[in-house]
């Protein structure tokens, strides 16, 4: 007998625990919040990290326009007080510099541009001009024209530091959004002197 | 709801559930699929979505750098054009980085198979190699072409061809398979090229010269005038004596070009003046011819008929157009019908007359010059 009844506690403390976690298991009251809740992390995640691409590629778009232009002006762009004269390279590195404050919208120590110009065949920028102080400021690779005994070249480079607008942080250290990135684009143009 | 009421008839009957049971009932648990089903394809679409997004934000800026690619080949293309047009060459500076065709209006290359063009330099600079297009490959192509028109719908000058005969105009395309994931999904569906894996973005930019006319002042220039020989004595250009009334003409030596050359196929005008008189001072009455050659006398111009008919001498001038060719060598002519007057009253009767032209010089018309610059028309 008393073997049975143990034999009977033992197994009712097993099918006890068996429907606990049944009842648990099946319970479906709150389990439509708890998925929800889960995979709406996994979306705002999602849609944050959406959103900071969309922010970098806009700034992309605009870094690429400010040191197009610049350059343009550079091999193009003639000082209307001195006729055919070429800008200065100061002055196609202000052109990126309006660029970048008036369309993209960064502040002055989140961006740099660097513009710079080589003489008729020289072998390193003969003139250079850095128009924002950052620590981002670099001049562009030196490269030659293929006809520098009768042609210069310009070039501009834009950088920007990008800090995501939206970030998020595990426990306050472990972003899971994108670090901050440091893009630039150079532009090489042709100029007749 | 089915579920967990079969759940609490169990507990409710206190029925002896086995695990194996218990578990098995746990699988017959449906309940939250749906829920969960429809999170996964929300979770699934938005992925896409956002993905799809995210490949059209990257071939965006792909796009922009085309375009800056292309406008950068297309702005050294045209230094190149400015430069020819400049020094009325048909050739870039350096001839192995010639793209200008020695005749004719329009050349087109592309950087894959010939990359020695400023274009293709200027392209590879800002990030375009141009190894050709793979298919579904990430891999870019440039090419370009000369033409003698500019683009459509843009308000440039109506310049065909420069000075020297070099096609004015240029264009430049910039084409790149980019790589994306979801979009290409779309892209296929859409019918894009080559849009598995990669969707194709393109930069193009028109560029070329653009001038503007200005109109520059008449150049005249002294050619061979009369000089001073070592006597003393005045001589002119060309000079003929006619001894009986009758017709004469004598022809001046070919002219040497004035210093200043003048440019070929100008079109310039000759004046030329002279005196008629009758040696014994008689009066003369009749005409005087001066012609003009502007090729070495194969051509002859009328510069002018004069008619003379006072005592003594008699002023000749006049004025001839005629187009010089490279000879620049140009020569005078003097034809005269002259009947000799009276004897006047310091010399006898002298039976002569003479004719000579004493100087002449060309006018180089001040026509319309172009400065040129490059423009770019059209970038997209």
């Amino acid at each position: 007998m008393g073997a049975r009844q143990e034999i009977t506690t033992r197994s009712s403390i097993r099918t006890d625990h068996t429907a606990i976690a049944a009842r648990f298991a099946c319970d479906v009251r709150g389990q439509a919040l708890i998925e929800t809740a889960l995979f709406s992390m996994v979306l705002v995640l999602m849609l944050a990290m959406a959103a900071n691409f969309a922010y970098v590629a806009y700034i992309a778009a605009g870094i690429t326009s400010a040191s197009r232009q610049a350059s343009v002006y550079a091999a193009q762009g003639q000082q209307a007080t001195a006729g055919n004269a070429l800008p200065a390279v100061s002055a196609a590195c202000s052109i990126a510099a309006n660029e970048v404050n008036g369309w993209i919208g960064l502040s002055s120590t989140n961006w740099s541009a660097y513009a710079a110009s080589a003489a008729i065949s020289g072998s390193s920028w003969a003139n250079s001009s850095s128009c924002a102080g950052n620590s981002y400021s670099n001049a562009p690779a030196f490269n030659a024209d293929p006809e520098s005994a009768y042609f210069t070249i310009n070039a501009v480079k834009v950088s920007a530091a990008l800090n995501p607008p939206i970030a998020f942080k595990l426990f306050g250290k472990l972003s899971l959004t994108l670090p901050t990135t440091i893009y630039g684009r150079s532009v090489y143009m042709r100029q007749l002197n | 709801m089915a579920c967990c009421d079969k759940t609490r008839s169990l507990h409710n009957g206190k029925t002896s559930l086995h695990s194996h049971s218990s578990w098995k009932a746990l699988h017959r648990c449906e309940s939250g699929q749906t829920l969960t089903v429809w999170l996964t394809a929300i979770m699934v679409m938005s992925s896409v979505l956002m993905g799809s997004a995210y490949d059209m934000s990257v071939a965006w800026v792909h796009k922009q750098w085309a375009d800056t690619a292309a406008e950068a080949a297309c702005t050294a293309g045209g230094m190149d054009l400015l430069y020819a047009a400049n020094h009325s060459t048909r050739s870039t500076p350096i001839s192995a980085y010639n793209f200008i065709p020695s005749s004719g209006y329009t050349a087109s290359g592309d950087c894959s198979t010939s990359s020695s063009s400023s274009m293709c330099y200027y392209a590879k600079l800002n990030g375009y190699a141009s190894g050709g297009l793979i298919s579904n490959a990430a891999s870019n192509d440039v090419s370009w072409s000369l033409s003698q028109s500019p683009p459509a719908n843009t308000n440039s000058s109506t310049l065909t061809y420069t000075s020297n005969n070099v096609a004015p105009y240029i264009s430049v395309a910039v084409t790149e398979n980019v790589p994306v994931t979801f979009m290409g999904i779309f892209a296929h569906l859409l019918g894009m090229p080559n849009a598995w894996n990669t969707i194709q973005v393109a930069g193009h930019c028109n560029c070329g010269l653009e001038g503007t006319a200005t109109t520059g002042s008449p150049q005249t220039i002294a050619i061979n005038a009369g000089i001073i020989d070592r006597f003393g004595d005045f001589e002119p250009i060309a000079a003929v004596t006619c001894w009986s009334n009758s017709s004469c003409s004598v022809a001046s030596s070919p002219l040497t070009g004035p210093n200043n050359p003048v440019p070929p196929n100008s079109v310039v005008t000759v004046t030329a003046s002279g005196t008629a008189r009758g040696q014994g001072g008689e009066s003369i009455s009749g005409s005087v011819d001066m012609e003009v050659s502007c090729n070495g006398g194969s051509t002859w111009n009328s510069v002018d008929t004069v008619h003379v008919n006072v005592l003594g001498s008699s002023p000749l001038i006049g004025n001839a157009t005629c187009t010089v060719s490279n000879t620049n060598q140009i020569e005078l002519r003097v034809t005269a019908n002259l009947t000799l007057g009276s004897a006047g009253p310091i010399f006898p009767t002298g039976n002569s007359f003479s004719v000579q032209i004493n100087g002449a010089s060309i006018t180089i018309p001040g026509g319309s010059t172009t400065s040129l610059h490059v423009t770019s028309f059209q970038n997209d």
